[in-house]
């Protein structure tokens, strides 16, 4: 992690079988916690990987791995993977989870004989918001309710995302500040079962925060034929991610960073076919207003120079649409706050867009949120 | 701000500016210049029983398949023939594979080395050459042996990322640099030495790269092959994107898109990008071939 964060801790104390588990979120958090107490079934400390890497914060130890689940066994070993160490273990994916706020993942196995293992990554971020991030780059999968059996999800606006996604073997997990993902390579009845085990395991007892502000402010409506596609849209911080779901430059030119945040969403109008491309709209929160200004400068003279030859003193004009190759582009800064929108079929949609947004981040602003 | 003017973007794209846009956001080299009309062979050799129910690999089929992609992509008629007319006995190999993250499948990596064996190169002479520059250096030919995979930082993740860690310096080709991965391929240590181009296409990954997501995988059961890296990397692409259009049954363009292969072809010129500039050969299994 770049820049450090600094955040109130949070303190959670789980009684279960197999002693204290304490969670915490924050620095400095977790001092005393016993690894020991982490695993159901397993009486001895777990052993860590001597790797060196193994620094984990034991506040981000606090999932109560099954140690056997079907005819799956939990191996003693782990690896912890620090943002120093990401690359190792998986050069050209690291940049994904670093371009949230990230500070450890902690890497199980499961092991059976005659089948492929199951593999635990417990991703541990700064905030919900990060974890929920990762799960956003892909809405995809079966949404599946990890709450105890019989449990029904209550239904509301945030419920509206899954908090769980499974597909083909692969489960992914939004849990308050970690994301996880269970894997086995190859699906049989008895490892589904098993990886949605685990996945219980995981979210047992922990948080059902809130998505992001940012994401749950996005209109669920524009124009008004314009609805929010809510499989397509991507919370983050970094230009990489963003480039994964809409490519707009190789360079960051909307200085996106740690310190910022982001939703894109995807809109179709009602008659639009599949062929055309829908209008997408951008929100970016930035630390503060100069941030802001200066990144909406950096996306003009780069994205829309022809707007920098004709208002070469331009900076001040905090909002504008344009026609260019695909469309109608639109921006609108307002504080912190700058909205873009893109592939608009008309200058009046793209004014709609910006209008219905600004609307949104000038109530988050005004409520300093 | 330098980076302002030549920077690309995706109206680049749109207007059909990339080329232009490349050549000015990458450095120039010597090696750029004018070019006539190309052509490339890439082979594609599929056998639907190359992998089992659980994905296992039938070995079998795979030395079969092996031998018909090499000695078509040679134009010989034994598997003898054609690993002789790739690499001499006194060679020193590297077998250039992907290690992890939907790695090459390690029974491909041994039928290649097998078959080397037969042909007479000494085992002494053949080495995994995965890792830094040095690798290289100590070869005096490579074969690339990259496992097909969608990439989220650089769309496509297969050929011209494979030799990645030859850089000596690979973060230096992440992020907005992917572009220059074919830079690599025109270094000293490695300019010229790759005989081969052999891409594992039993099981691939259309999306979410590198990371494994089963989602996104499917038995291709194939194998693609050829001498010119770019136009192997450029028939890979199609069959990633095609996949992709496939599973939305809407275009779903690879985001970013794979600026290196355009690069690789453009202003590193490694070999061609455009696919009416490459015959593909084909060779078994036709369903669902998507190119």
């Amino acid at each position: 992690m770049s820049r450090p964060i600094r955040r109130l801790c949070f303190l959670v104390v789980v009684l279960g079988a197999g002693g204290i588990a304490v969670s915490m979120s924050g620095p400095g958090a977790g001092a005393g916690t016993r690894e020991s107490a982490m695993h159901q079934g397993h009486s001895s400390p777990r052993a860590a990987s001597q790797t060196g890497t193994d620094k984990s914060n034991p506040a981000e130890s606090s999932v109560r791995l099954p140690g056997m689940v079907g005819g799956w066994k939990l191996k003693d070993q782990r690896r912890v993977i620090t943002s120093k160490t990401i690359f190792d273990y998986m050069d050209g994916a690291g940049e994904l989870y670093i371009g949230y706020r990230f500070r450890q993942l902690e890497v199980h196995e499961y092991t059976s004989k005659g089948t492929d293992d199951i593999l635990v990554e417990l991703y541990w971020m700064v905030s919900s918001d990060d974890a929920f991030g990762l799960l956003s780059g892909d809405w995809g999968g079966e949404a599946i309710s990890l709450k105890p059996s019989g449990a029904a999800a209550a239904p509301s606006r945030a419920g509206a995302w899954p908090r769980a996604l499974y597909g083909a073997g692969l489960l992914r997990v939004w849990s308050d500040n970690l994301y996880a993902r269970v894997l086995s390579q190859t699906e049989t009845d008895a490892s589904r079962k098993a990886v949605l085990e685990i996945g219980r395991a995981i979210a047992a007892g922990r948080r059902e925060t809130p998505p992001p502000r940012l994401a749950l402010m996005m209109p669920g409506r524009v124009d008004p034929s314009f609805s929010l596609q809510r499989d397509r849209l991507c919370f983050f911080r970094s230009h990489l991610v963003l480039n994964s779901v809409y490519f707009l430059s190789p360079s960051n030119i909307l200085d996106l960073g740690l310190d910022a945040e982001a939703a894109l969403a995807s809109y179709k109008a009602a008659a639009q076919g599949t062929r055309k491309a829908p209008a997408r709209l951008l929100v970016v929160r930035y630390p503060n207003a100069e941030a802001g200004r200066k990144a909406l400068g950096h996306f003009i003279r780069t994205y829309l120079p022809e707007k920098k030859a004709k208002a070469p003193a331009a900076p001040g004009g905090s909002r504008d649409t344009l026609k260019i190759e695909d469309g109608w582009v639109g921006y609108s800064l307002s504080g912190p706050f700058l909205t873009l929108v893109f592939e608009c079929p008309t200058r009046e949609i793209a004014d709609a867009f910006l209008n219905q947004a600004m609307k949104i981040t000038g109530g988050m602003e005004e409520s300093h949120e | 701000m330098n980076d302002e003017i030549t920077v690309l973007t995706r109206r680049d794209f749109v207007r059909g500016t990339v080329a232009g846009a490349l050549g000015a956001s990458l450095p120039a080299h010597a090696w750029q210049q004018k070019r006539g009309p190309r052509s490339s062979t890439v082979v594609l050799v599929r056998n639907q029983k190359a992998l089992g129910a659980g994905n296992e690999v039938d070995v079998a089929v795979l030395k079969r398949m092996l031998t018909d992609t090499v000695t078509r992509v040679t134009k010989t008629n034994s598997d003898r023939d054609a690993w002789r007319s790739l690499f001499k006995p006194e060679d020193i190999v590297g077998l250039v594979d992907t290690p992890h993250l939907n790695p090459t499948h390690k029974e491909l990596v041994e039928a290649v080395r097998a078959a080397l064996k037969e042909a007479g190169i000494p085992a002494g002479n053949l080495r995994s050459a995965q890792g830094g520059p040095d690798q290289a250096k100590g070869c005096t030919s490579l074969i690339a042996l990259p496992a097909l995979k969608a990439h989220w930082l650089t769309g496509i993740g297969t050929v011209l990322k494979n030799y990645i860690t030859y850089s000596g310096s690979p973060a230096s080709y992440h992020d907005q640099d992917n572009a220059k991965l074919g830079e690599i391929w025109n270094m000293p240590h490695v300019k010229g030495k790759t005989r081969l181009v052999l891409v594992d296409a039993l099981r691939p990954l259309c999306d979410k790269g590198p990371q494994p997501d089963p989602r996104y995988m499917w038995n291709y059961c194939g194998l693609i092959a050829g001498t010119d890296p770019v136009a192997v990397e450029t028939v890979c692409l199609k069959i990633i994107e095609e996949k992709r259009r496939a599973l939305r049954r809407e275009p779903w363009p690879l985001s970013p898109p794979p600026l290196c292969v355009a690069a690789a072809d453009l202003t590193y010129n490694l070999g061609t990008s455009k696919l009416s500039e490459i015959t593909i050969e084909r060779f078994g299994w036709e369903q669902d071939s998507l190119v």
